[in-house]
């Protein structure tokens, strides 16, 4: 308890209660409105600041303006700030527009009467001078600390932890046992448990050298980069998905790539520096192997944000600034950061850097180039089909756009005479007020201009009549049109009607052009000259083509993006069928645009130039612009640069992390000053000075931090531990963990027998039912709908960059182990390994299962508890009585009673809310032929017909109810199908043909035998094409029903057997949970 | 022990949650809930677990029904008869919508008074209408964009686009839920997803067991309604077998390992778990209901979705949201007459019903009743757009200037109308209330001060409102 209260005081500590509370209300009520109402002009990003006020730092609200201090701290009544917001003084009413809600004036007064308190200016003040952020001090050895029980130190990193143990008067865990140390380290470097041979092993191997050479033989196991680039992936936040997808469309053909480089990368070791360049800028590190092109999925993988490329970019600026920097910069992007020295104009001139990129038309291959398979050429003719409906659609639409355009030409002129002088914010109103589209009124305006410039004759009178203010046309314009020569066909069409506003001249004008838009040319100049007002590259109404996205309706992008959609979604089918792959590169564009800050935000609202240089604290400014392309390549370097305080840190404080649990820094993706401040600062400095030194070496990382006394120590409890250090932040002990959802289930497909250990590759279905025993690693990731398994076991969200993973405890993750068919399966895959079966005794099975799934003999108690548990009479399962009803295929031969059903092939395979003959159609035996609860569709072979076969639980006399419907669409094809009821006694008892058409299928009277069986067969006929159709016959012996919709199931699952439970308890166990 | 294991440890606590609290008000108020100083130090805390708010709140559970489409309300709840006088002709204001709209177009319903209060309203909610004396009516809501996406983003997570925690999110984030057995934000939506998803309901950088649960109502039965329910292979009396074993086999495994707060609360999670499998069958079992509540709610997907909100409300599942169903069913830009009249007989009587039932059961007193779409419609017809619709007009485009969302129960006055929209029901001129205002007086009802229910996240804390909200008192019995 008194702990708690210190902990408390501490957390208080840190600013005066009072005036901390002060400056949260600044920072809640003042600041936001400064920043939205003030800043536009009152700050040094406004484009021209007013008054020679700025508002955006303490210092310049403290100094005050041209007029002097604008408040009085304490005195709200005499601070011009108040008078100027109360729009009490007629010469001072501030801000400009909608006044401020009174509310909000009398929190300003408030906060001046309580003392106007400010937070100190991070950003403007200490821009120059030496950084106060301990993280962005470089870091230096420091002398390694003494410490007394040098005995128990094994390297350097136990120097660092010992010390600060014994200054709190604590001291280290014994060593882990054999057993707990190759577990711990096993799933630490592969995410997998140890086999019940590598445990026996290593706890055999009594030579000194045995955990280093443990330590070397799973940091080369092709299972590292698995683990360690799943790790990366949380960070980098990977998915397979652009955003929520309700369709195919969205998923990206090629993440995998991305995937996989990374897992091949850590598998190879590739200096972390290296790691950073290429995830940054393959694409432009000079001699790069094309394969590094994959890892720029790092910056085209994020989510997509369709319509607002801003947010787009913000993603990539956060992944890249939390993820490699462990700042905050996404933080600057309505104003400049609150606590860290990250000014607003820094954040623009990373969004210049990531903005300045796209998608490479063609995504490069990584791998030499192959022919198309024919698989792969059907799927390239598809594409090349939807490529063209694309195209003929724009085409149509856009000659339609032109066409309704040329009838608006005289509102064009009208609206463009009136759009000068206007600002961008206007002019967005005139088009919206007048229902114009606003690109075609930029073509009108400039072509306008340019004809005033160029004084052509065709446009002389209009900008004669243009020049009249509108009130005194009507008695101006005659002495105009009378001074003004014009092209002669303009002259005799103005002449034609009285004019007397510039709408009528326009009006004129239109009319005169329609008449000369005709596809030939007149071959005569004065009316060629008009011909190319409306035809031609150089008309204002004739768009070209390639500008239809500027031009198109709504409707128009909606349909656009439907058969895009479509595209996309065939393109990842053809990349998960094998398309060879492809890099999802990212390239420069060929002329960067500049980039300006968005005041506030709004990229409607720009300020100043932000051109693209590196963070001003870490040494950027715009003396040290990035000239290269988007400036990416140079990004990456300053990133990795050795004189780079954050980088080599944040990655090694990760490292740490996922070794122990928690960071020296326990806010990994945030180093700034609202972030926690190193456990062991001299430590993390010493870890980031040797990784750099080693190389960036990870692999070398990792043995240093497992070879250490600290990761060996055991995960005990121990009192004084526990009252002095409640959190372990000094690692008195090593932190127990609970397996994350991707190692749980690994696990159990792993113990199991059944994992399947190919690294890398297309994604899998985590749904999919029975279960892909692929790594869950290489599950499909979509983003914004995560499979509820993933989700329930806290996987980091791919929305954004997740720093780490919680760890919560819920009880859907209890039901998946209760419940789900995943764990039943591999229970009983468990109780089907052969050594198991094999073992002779109940005993040897018990002890056989412990050493497999916990590594180590069964205690007598659990021994005891096993035995009693599975040698007992199993009850009876509550699994529903068989149902009558088969599905599958077959073939009907012969006529009449001699009729029979010649074959009969259950379908194997239950997909959602289907019955058919394999996971994927057409399946080798069956074909296409599928049957639903209501109906189906016969594969195209005659022993391909579809049978529903109800074998008669009764003897007794059956009347069979039901519509057999097949349907034709507006042009029929195809030729129906044919229904037949079959008896497996009295052979064929009625059949129909239906085509577009409908029968009723009663029969009444059917006297059966229990065990016989009655058929409901249909099949394709000659044609089979179009033969899908609806059948679900109702059965009924006096008051029994089946019927066949109701009935309707997949396969009944099948029970447990009692060892398969009690494999089941052991999958359930906290054991099998939690590494020590 | 290790940290982030622990959701909510104290020190998480202390740095990630601003609930509106100073440090110490935080400890005395969770202290009562045993949140936090019943659990010692660095002790697992169940992020579900039921907490007090820090300020005293009129509202327990929110009910929140989707009209998502946008439902019209100059058809609804809004009644313009200027539309008429101006019928067929251009009304004076012009505000940008998505598409081409033209002339005034009057609500093809007519509006009546109803009960004591009079207020009008469509005949198409005439059963609503019945219950306009428990209503607070908001005719002057406002939103930003008139897109679906980001006003779905808008009314159910405060920012158009960026992700951000939805609403139901943020409440079973700051009150868990008083339910263990059932998840504690449940999303009730049949046949498919509305536009945007999951991201209406989801979690985003709150922990994940604060996301929905989303139920897919067409389905009766409890295995597809919450997966892994309930398997097929084994007997609830072996199952019971086979949890008393693991019981038994964690006790030895723990005595070696003290102090295991996570370690407790798995052993824990799965009592709860089997638990709330017959919970969750009581929960979703509408044939319990008698046949005079069956009758009320009357038939139909409708009236089975509120059936069954209702029942969680009850089993005090914190956050029920409704949708009508997949896609975006109220976008009417064509045919309002038709699309409005038939999706309004769909849940007119359900809804009325519901609103009655927890009335009588004496539960609208501590529920907050929220109804409404993403946006409104305009009071003028949509044009055909060339190349885009289907050519007809008589529907309305989307209106995010000003729309109807009616609020009722916990805490709010009844019978009133606030706020009003101008003389053609384009833009709310009088009283506006923003989405961010609405979020901010729920918050407050459920005892938050929106400024300081904050979630510390990359450097920033987070609120629902943003930088922005007021409490509208004026709502406030």
């Amino acid at each position: 308890m008194l702990f708690q209260l210190g902990m408390l005081a501490a957390a208080i500590a840190i600013r005066a209660p009072a005036q901390n509370a002060a400056i949260d209300r600044f920072e809640t009520n003042i600041r936001p409105v400064l920043v939205s109402r003030c800043y536009p002009c009152h700050s040094q990003s406004a484009p021209a600041p007013q008054g020679g006020l700025l508002l955006d730092s303490a210092q310049g609200i403290r100094r005050g303006g041209n007029s002097g201090p604008v408040l009085r701290p304490g005195d709200p009544e005499h601070s011009l700030l108040i008078r100027a917001i109360r729009r009490t003084d007629e010469k001072l009413k501030m801000p400009p527009g909608e006044p401020l809600p009174s509310e909000v004036v009398a929190e300003f007064e408030l906060w001046i009467r309580e003392g106007a308190s400010l937070p100190p200016d991070p950003a403007t003040i200490e821009k120059r001078q030496q950084p106060s952020l301990w993280s962005l001090k470089k870091p230096e050895l420091a002398t390694l600390p003494a410490v007394k029980g040098q005995g128990w130190v094994r390297n350097d990193i136990d120097r660092f932890i010992l010390s600060r143990l014994e200054a709190s008067g604590l001291g280290p865990a014994p060593e882990a046992d054999k057993r707990t140390l190759i577990r711990r380290a096993t799933y630490d470097l592969t995410g997998l448990p140890p086999t019940a041979q590598e445990v026996d092993q290593f706890v055999d191997d009594a030579s000194p050298r045995a955990y280093a050479r443990l330590i070397d033989r799973l940091l080369a196991s092709p299972h590292y980069g698995e683990r360690w680039g799943r790790h990366w992936l949380d960070v980098a936040r990977y998915a397979d998905s652009v955003n929520d997808s309700v369709n195919a469309g969205q998923r990206y053909p090629w993440s995998y790539t991305y995937r996989d480089w990374v897992i091949g990368a850590l598998n190879e070791d590739l200096p972390y520096d290296r790691f950073v360049l290429y995830q940054l800028a393959a694409d432009r590190v000079p001699h790069a192997e094309p394969r590094h092109l994959a890892a720029l999925g790092f910056l085209s993988l994020g989510r997509d944000f369709p319509g607002s490329p801003a947010e787009t970019v913000d993603d990539r600026i956060d992944a890249a600034a939390r993820g490699f920097l462990g700042l905050t910069v996404a933080c600057a992007r309505c104003h400049d950061h609150k606590y860290d020295p990250i000014p607003s104009a820094d954040y623009y001139s990373f969004y210049s850097i990531f903005s300045n990129i796209r998608q490479p038309k063609e995504l490069p291959l990584l791998g030499k180039p192959v022919g198309l398979s024919p698989k792969q050429a059907v799927y390239q003719e598809r594409l090349d089909h939807i490529e063209q409906v694309y195209q003929e659609y724009r085409s149509r639409r856009h000659a339609e756009m032109v066409a309704f355009f040329k009838t608006q030409m005289a509102d064009y002129m009208v609206a463009a005479h009136d759009a000068e002088g206007l600002g961008n914010p206007e002019i967005e109103e005139l088009v919206r007020d007048r229902q114009l589209n606003r690109h075609l009124l930029a073509r009108w305006r400039k072509y306008l201009r340019e004809s005033k410039e160029a004084d052509e004759p065709v446009f002389r009178l209009w900008h004669a009549g243009a020049a009249i203010p509108a009130k005194e046309f009507a008695t101006r314009w005659p002495a105009t049109r009378r001074s003004v020569k014009g092209a002669s066909l303009v002259e005799a069409a103005v002449d034609e009607k009285p004019i007397v506003s510039l709408r009528d001249l326009a009006k004129a004008y239109a009319a005169l052009l329609e008449k000369y838009d005709r596809p030939e040319p007149f071959g005569q100049a004065d009316a060629d000259q008009l011909r190319a007002v409306v035809r031609g590259p150089k008309s204002p109404v004739d768009v070209p083509v390639e500008e239809f996205d500027l031009i198109c309706s709504e409707g128009d992008n909606n349909n656009m993006r439907s058969i895009q959609v479509r595209y996309n979604a065939m393109l990842a089918q053809a990349a998960y069928d094998g398309a060879p792959p492809r890099a999802m590169a990212v390239e420069d564009l060929p002329n960067p645009l500049p980039t300006h800050v968005f005041l506030r935000g709004n990229p409607n609202n720009p300020g100043a130039l932000a051109p693209p240089h590196f963070l001003t604290c870490l040494g950027g400014s715009e003396e040290k612009v990035f000239r290269d392309g988007s400036g990416r390549l140079e990004l990456a370097r300053a990133i990795i640069d050795p004189e780079n305080p954050l980088t080599a840190r944040v990655i090694v404080n990760r490292v740490w992390m996922e070794h122990f649990g928690f960071g020296l820094v326990r806010t990994p993706s945030d180093f700034g000053l609202r972030g926690d401040r190193p456990t062991h600062p001299e430590l993390l400095d010493y870890l980031a000075v040797t990784f750099m030194q080693s190389g960036w070496s990870l692999k070398k990382l990792h043995r240093l931090i497992m070879t250490s006394a600290t990761y060996r120590q055991a995960s005990d409890d121990n009192e004084a531990g526990r009252k002095i250090d409640p959190e372990n932040q000094l690692l008195w002990r090593m932190n127990r963990r609970r397996l994350e959802i991707e190692s749980l289930r690994d696990s159990m497909l792993a113990v199991a027998l059944r994992l399947d250990l190919t690294v890398g590759g297309v994604p899998f279905s985590l749904t999919a039912q029975p279960s892909v025993p692929r790594r869950s690693l290489y599950g499909f990731i979509e983003r914004g709908s995560i499979p509820n398994l993933l989700s329930a076991f806290d996987f980091a969200s791919p929305d954004q960059h997740a720093p780490m993973r919680y760890v919560t405890t819920v009880p859907q993750q209890a039901l998946f182990f209760l419940n789900s068919p995943f764990v039943a399966e591999q229970s009983r895959a468990m109780v089907a390994r052969p050594e198991f079966v094999a073992a002779p005794t109940p005993s040897e099975k018990i002890r056989y299962l412990y050493r497999w799934m916990f590594g180590r003999e069964p205690a007598n108690s659990e021994m005891q508890a096993g035995l009693k548990f599975v040698l007992r009479d199993a009850e009876p399962g509550d699994r529903a009585s068989a149902s009558p009803w088969q599905y599958g295929t077959g073939e009907f031969r012969g006529t009449g009673d001699t009729g029979r059903v010649e074959s009969f092939t259950p379908f194997t395979v239950f997909v959602s809310d289907r019955w058919q003959g394999g996971s994927v159609l057409p399946a080798s035996r069956s074909g296409k032929a599928v049957l639903r609860a209501t109906g189906g569709e016969p594969g195209e072979q005659p022993d391909q017909a579809v049978i529903r076969r109800w074998v008669s639980p009764v003897s007794g006399t059956l009347d069979i109810e039901g519509t057999l419907q097949h349907a034709q669409p507006a042009v029929p094809y195809g030729d129906g199908v044919r229904g037949r009821i079959v008896s497996s006694r009295q052979g064929e008892l009625a059949s129909w043909w239906v085509n577009g058409s409908t029968a009723e299928t009663k029969l009444t009277g059917i006297k059966v035998e229990r065990g016989e069986t009655i058929s409901f067969v249909v099949d394709a006929r000659l044609d089979p094409e179009n033969d899908a159709f609806a059948w679900a016959p109702v059965i009924k012996c006096g008051e029994r029903t089946w019927s066949a919709k109701k009935d309707f199931a997949g396969p009944p699952p099948e029970p447990l057997s009692l060892w398969a439970r009690y494999a089941q308890v052991l999958f359930e166990t906290n054991e099998f949970s939690f590494v020590d | 022990m290790k940290l982030r294991d622990l959701f909510l440890t104290r020190r998480e606590m202390l740095s990630r949650c601003g609930m509106g609290m100073g440090l110490v008000a935080l400890r005395s108020t969770l202290g009562d809930t045993g949140c936090l100083l019943a659990a010692p130090v660095g002790q697992a805390v169940n992020p579900l677990a039921p907490k007090q708010p820090p300020l005293p709140a009129k509202a327990k559970r929110v009910l929140h029904l989707f009209m998502n489409g946008g439902a019209s309300h100059v058809d609804t709840f809004d009644p313009k008869p200027s539309l008429a006088k101006f019928a067929g002709k251009p009304i004076p204001i012009t505000l940008k919508t998505e598409r081409r709209t033209g002339a005034a177009f009057p609500s093809p319903f007519t509006f009546r008074k109803f009960g004591q209060s009079g207020i009008e309203v469509s005949e198409i909610f005439a059963n609503v209408g019945g219950c306009v004396d428990d209503l607070c009516i908001v005719r002057s809501m406002q939103t930003d964009i008139p897109n679906h996406e980001p006003s779905l983003m808008m009314m159910n997570c405060g920012e158009v686009r960026q992700i951000r925690p939805s609403f139901g999110s943020w409440v079973t984030y700051g009150l868990g839920s008083e339910n263990q057995n059932l998840p504690g934000f449940i999303v009730l939506c049949p046949d498919g997803l509305p536009t945007q998803g999951n991201q209406n309901w989801r979690s985003a950088f709150l922990p994940g067991a604060y996301q929905a649960t989303r139920i897919d109502t067409r389905e009766t039965q409890i295995e597809k309604l919450i997966e892994n329910i309930r398997n097929g292979f084994t007997t609830t009396a072996e199952q019971r077998r086979q949890l008393d074993l693991l019981a038994e086999l964690n006790r030895g495994y723990q005595e070696r390992r003290q102090n295991d707060a996570l370690m407790e609360a798995r052993v824990q999670s799965f009592e709860l778990a089997y638990r709330m499998q017959m919970e969750a069958d009581d929960a979703f079992d509408l044939s319990k209901e008698p046949e005079h509540i069956q009758k009320m709610y009357g038939e139909g997907l409708q009236a089975r979705q509120m059936m069954i909100a209702r029942r969680l409300l009850e089993r005090g599942v914190r956050f029920v949201q409704v949708w009508h169903g997949a896609g975006q069913p109220w976008d009417s830009h064509d045919d309002i007459r038709a699309n409005h009249g038939r999706l309004a007989r769909e849940c007119d009587q359900p809804i009325a019903a519901l609103i009655k039932d927890l009335k009588q059961r004496g539960m609208l007193e501590d529920t907050l009743v929220i109804w409404g779409g993403e946006f409104g419609r305009t009071p003028t017809v949509e044009l055909p757009d060339l190349g885009a619709n289907s050519g007809m007009s008589n529907g309305r485009d989307h209106n995010p200037y000003g729309f109807t969302t009616w609020l009722a129960g916990a805490g709010l006055k009844k019978g009133i109308v606030y706020g009003a929209t101008d003389e053609f029901g384009f833009a709310a001129v009088e009283n506006k209330v923003h989405v961010h205002d609405l979020h901010a007086t729920l918050l407050y009802l459920l005892g938050f001060d929106h400024e300081k229910f904050t979630y510390r996240y990359a450097g920033r804390d987070f609120r629902l409102t943003d930088v922005h909200g007021q409490v509208v008192h004026d709502l406030l019995a």
